[in-house]
């Protein structure tokens, strides 16, 4: 009963995988469609006549199911640290994972920062275009006024389902999983994140969900920096044990704890 | 977390999000002319925390029909041209003095063009201006009188 169901949680590490991987290329799989005709009615509603090329108007990818892909990968990392602890020996592992914890959560930071930034003037932009009437808000309906909202209600259900099938296959594993707090609240901001994009995109008349897609956009990013700044400060107590025990040189020594038990529990 | 209690969260999540999918997506495409037009939400507090765009300043702008150096346009037909190395939107606002007109100038960070006419509002001095957005580099803007051999007169304002 107590013992490790290895399939099991292959599966899920390989379904938590997937999502990573779909939250990454979504927007290969979003916007890209015509959407000439929109803007063109939009125009009309605003009373202006548009001149140029409108064919080549197209809808465009959104932001926040790509920005998932962080929350996501520091799951996907946590499980994976889970997972190489069935084959990596626990004291090399526990030293290995002080460093790469360290350098990753350090990257997470700088990237999701990075991201934010974008996300954040890209909303600044969208809003004075939107305002700015009416040669600003037909760039605005051009560049962002009709959102893919069915394509990425269909993303999002997928996203959704592929998760909640990881976390069976996470508690047909181990029932004990249950027990680890960080990994539980891992997979709800996961979980969460989904919902809150999934309403943020259904609550809003279809010209500025792009709008309201960056704002999810932002409070994802958000929130992977904040976990990641947990897994930094987790990481800082195992380095300096692994410092103190003579630089990893002495694997018969005691392993300090590891940063993926300390994350999970 | 027992397991009744992890089936329990499990299924008020499914549920919660097959109801926002469900529940969403009624308000339809919606009008950009009703959006621009709400002053409170959250787009309007967006809006206020964005602030305006700033105005074109008058030497960024090439004015070949400029009657003096304040920025008093006379054309029956005008091309103006707008320079900004800044990578946000400006605004050219342009307050109608004399006659109609119709502004046709290229949308900010696309390939569209758009059209739109303007004329002086007794009522409303400030009533019917012309903000055309501009975005980073050379933006034309061309100015036509419209009424036969018409002349018209069109202020930059600047602040």
């Amino acid at each position: 009963m107590n013992e490790l169901r290895k399939p099991f949680l292959l599966v899920a590490i390989v379904l938590i995988a997937l999502v990573v991987l779909v939250e990454l290329g979504s927007s290969l799989i979003l916007g890209g469609a015509p959407a000439g005709d929109a803007l063109q009615d939009q125009a009309t509603s605003l009373g202006v006549e548009l001149g140029g090329d409108v064919g080549n108007v197209e809808q465009p990818p959104g932001r926040a199911i790509t920005y998932m892909a962080m929350v996501d990968g520091i799951l996907l990392y946590t499980v994976l640290l889970i997972g190489l602890s069935l084959i990596i020996p626990e004291k090399v592992q526990a030293r290995a994972q002080g460093v790469t914890t360290l350098i990753g959560s350090i990257i997470l930071i700088i990237v999701g920062i990075i991201l934010l930034i974008i996300a954040f003037i890209e909303l600044l932009v969208m809003v004075s275009l939107l305002f700015a009437v009416p040669f600003g808000t037909i760039a605005y309906l051009a560049l962002w006024g009709s959102f893919p909202r069915g394509d990425a209600a269909v993303l999002l259900s997928l996203l959704m389902f592929l998760k909640l099938a990881a976390c069976v296959f996470l508690v047909l594993a181990q029932q004990r999983f249950l027990a680890m707090k960080g990994l539980v609240l891992l997979i709800l901001t996961s979980l969460v994140c989904n919902i809150l994009i999934a309403f943020l995109h259904g609550f809003v008349p279809i010209i500025v969900v792009s709008i309201v897609d960056d704002i999810a956009a932002i409070i994802i990013a958000i929130i992977a920096i904040v976990w990641a700044i947990v897994l930094l400060v987790l990481s800082i107590p195992a380095i300096i044990a692994m410092l103190r025990l003579g630089a990893g040189t002495d694997l018969q020594a005691p392993a300090p704890a590891a940063v993926g038990e300390k994350l999970a529990s | 977390m027992s397991l009744k209690v992890a089936i329990v969260v499990g299924v008020v999540i499914a549920v919660l999000f097959v109801g926002v999918l469900a529940l969403g997506g009624s308000d339809g495409e919606g009008s950009a002319a009703e959006q621009t037009e709400q002053d409170g939400g959250i787009f309007g507090r967006l809006r206020d925390r964005a602030g305006d765009p700033s105005l074109v300043a008058l030497d960024a702008v090439n004015q070949p029909c400029a009657e003096n150096t304040t920025g008093l346009l006379e054309f029956s037909g005008c091309t103006l041209t707008v320079t900004s190395d800044d990578p946000g939107i400006r605004i050219l606002k342009l307050s109608p003095v004399i006659g109609a007109f119709r502004v046709e100038a290229p949308a900010p960070e696309g390939d569209v063009e758009v059209e739109d006419e303007f004329a002086p509002d007794v009522n409303d001095p400030d009533g019917d201006d012309a903000s055309v957005a501009v975005g980073e580099g050379v933006t034309e803007v061309d100015l036509t009188c419209l009424g036969f051999n018409a002349i018209c007169q069109a202020q930059i304002v600047t602040s």
